[in-house]
């Protein structure tokens, strides 16, 4: 009787923990795909945004003969350049941008090539490729709503997965099924089951920017004993610690120039690659330089909020102090260790195409647990009837239909003339209206393997289209991005044209009949 | 109220249908239990407030996922209750301890 009794329980338990996994999973599937998509590109961030830009075609210089001074000073001796509130230099390399870049509050950025110290246009807001996908992974364009409905799917995001990993600890699951659900089933299984633990660690990170914030006032109120429910007030000094306010002293000091103080700051610390350099109190004999990098022999615990520095005087460049990476307090750098996989700061492009794969994979994955529940649902049906069913036709639509759409924003970032009046607007216009065309689509076709079909040649043709497109526009063909060592911008155009082919070759060779596509799933999967 | 208890404390014939019931104790008892013991958690690690409120600001949507899976699997509605109240009171005298301390 006991027996009989612990048996029930546990077989309730297991069908409880698989029926909450196919609920949550089945109600956010389509959002968790469209976060995992739009971060693929996310991840390959750096290099798009030097593709779409006319002011970043030239090569990234060689650091050790750059002149920084032929470049900063001239600004910096301008009396009309507004100082007073301090001045941020970029300097080129970071992110792959090869161009520097110097920013003060109140003014327009100013962008010079380092190979030929000339000052060159920034499209400012004029092109915002790269932004407008990074602002899509994590539904910037809803604004606040996008936030909440992207943190939530972020929480079910790890519900899900450990959901999954105690199923397949408590389930003895069989790989050898021939019909397509035990297929599906099998490689959704196996491959997060490879991928599981950075992509909890990601999602982690990810719901934590969207949501982890909002709700943190009772926390912080019991944190500070009822001093403050500021979360920031707290966590700042912690992690984004502010300099000392140095008091001006009102007069005017020769500075020493920009190439010394990179030179003296290499000699104390030569293992830091540096990204960017403040001016503090610039010309008055009080002047800092802090000078901000990234230690590549420590990944994992700096670049995110710990940011190793070294801070020099302007007038005679002596050092005023310096931040080593381990000098940060413990939950600084736990902080920095869980943000790295999801940033990917500093890393350099193997690491990036490494997680990007693995993200792809994971949106495979994605793709299988969707089709599973919908093969279990269509299963129902003899296999002459075509199943038409409002599920299928959504993710159908949202999960290749994005491929045209984002295809076409690649097209229209070359094809559209830069000094057309809201491009960018027109640009995320477009590629709503097109994403919502495919909707439309997707149910008006009663086959949905015919509709995928078109929608994967359409967007491999899209695709294959935008790096021609940018040749002939840009006006740079593939051998003088070769030739001029522009590898950043060329590989993107590989890419592109790769992934074009890529998804030309399955929508021609996917198979239209539901027959043939039950076979295919079951004898060469 | 014996009645009530009574009925909720059944186990269900099948663990197919999850119900309203234990979802909405899985979704804000969830929280409320996560929640409460990442303020718990910010008490037991050492440092200033600033130095030890990160990681358990950091941790609670991942708690929050767990102990929602932890509720919805409840064998019944009774222990769904249970496992957001029971903890709830726990840590909640715990951090008012604390608190004065």
């Amino acid at each position: 009787m006991n027996e009989n009794l612990e048996k029930e329980s546990k077989k309730l338990f297991k069908q409880r923990l698989q029926r909450v996994h196919v609920a949550t999973g089945i109600s956010f599937s389509l959002l968790m795909y469209v976060a995992v998509f739009f971060g693929v590109f996310a991840i390959l961030l750096p290099y798009i945004q030097v593709w779409e830009k006319p002011s970043r075609h030239y090569q990234i210089a060689d650091i050790t003969k750059i002149d920084y001074g032929s470049m900063i000073d001239p600004v910096l001796a301008d009396s009309d350049y507004p100082k007073m509130n301090g001045v941020t230099i970029i300097l080129p390399g970071y992110m792959e941008d090869p161009s520097l870049r110097i920013r003060a509050p109140y003014t327009k950025t100013r962008v010079f090539n380092p190979n030929t110290n000339q000052e060159v246009e920034n499209e400012d807001d004029q092109s915002e490729l790269a932004r407008f996908l990074n602002h899509m992974h994590y539904g910037r364009p809803f604004k606040d709503v996008g936030y909440l409905i992207f943190g939530f799917t972020a929480v079910a995001c790890m519900f899900l997965v450990i959901g999954g990993v105690i199923l397949i600890l408590k389930i003895k699951y069989k790989n050898d099924g021939k019909n397509p659900a035990s297929r599906f089933s099998k490689w959704h299984r196996k491959i997060f089951t490879w991928v599981f633990p950075p992509f909890i660690i990601i999602t982690l990170t990810g719901a934590f920017m969207n949501i982890g914030y909002d709700g943190s006032a009772p926390m912080t109120y019991l944190a500070s004993k009822g001093e403050t429910s500021r979360i920031f007030q707290l966590t700042e000094p912690i992690l984004y610690p502010e300099e000392p306010k140095i008091e001006k002293k009102n007069d005017s000091a020769l500075m020493l120039p920009m190439n010394e103080l990179i030179k003296k700051a290499k000699q104390i610390n030569s293992d830091l690659d540096f990204q960017r350099i403040e001016l503090i109190n610039w010309g008055d004999s009080s002047a800092l330089a802090k000078l901000e990098g990234y230690n590549p022999y420590m990944p994992f615990l700096n670049g995110i909020s710990n940011k190793p520095s070294i801070t020099l005087s302007g007038v005679d460049g002596t050092l005023i102090s310096e931040h080593k990476v381990m000098d940060k307090h413990w939950s600084g750098l736990f902080y920095d260790s869980i943000f790295f996989l999801h940033f990917l700061f500093g890393v350099d492009t193997f690491t990036r195409l490494f997680v990007a794969t693995l993200m792809t994979i994971s949106s495979f994955a994605l793709g299988f647990g969707v089709l599973l529940w919908l093969e279990k649902k269509a299963r129902k049906f003899p296999n002459h009837i075509p199943v038409y069913q409002w599920m299928g036709k959504l993710s159908l639509s949202v999960m290749i239909g994005v491929i045209p759409a984002t295809g076409f924003l690649f097209v229209s970032q070359w094809l559209f003339p830069f000094d057309l009046e809201n491009r960018v607007a027109l640009q995320k216009g477009l590629f709503g209206l097109f994403w919502l065309a495919t909707l439309t689509w997707s149910f008006y076709r009663l086959n949905s393997y015919q509709a995928a079909k078109e929608f994967l040649v359409l967007g491999g043709i899209l695709f294959i289209l935008s790096p021609i497109i940018h040749f002939i526009n840009s006006g740079f063909s593939p051998i003088q991005l070769w030739n001029e060592n522009m590898f950043n911008i060329l590989s993107v155009d590989i890419g592109l044209f790769i992934f074009g082919v890529i998804l030309l070759f399955v929508g021609i060779k996917l198979p239209q009949d539901r027959v043939k596509v039950q076979e295919f799933w079951a004898k060469k999967f | 109220m014996k009645e009530l208890i009574k009925n909720l404390s059944t186990p269900e014939q099948s663990g197919k249908r999850i119900g309203l019931f234990r979802t909405l104790c899985a979704i804000f008892g969830g929280l409320l239990v996560a929640y409460l013991g990442m303020n718990l958690l910010l008490y037991i690690i050492p440092g200033t407030p600033g130095e030890s409120i990160i990681v358990p600001l950091l941790l609670n949507t991942m708690a929050w996922a767990g102990v929602a899976l932890w509720i919805s699997v409840s064998s019944t509605k009774l222990s769904a209750i249970l496992r957001v109240v029971i903890p709830s009171l726990i840590f909640s005298i715990f951090i008012a301890i604390l608190y004065n301390i």
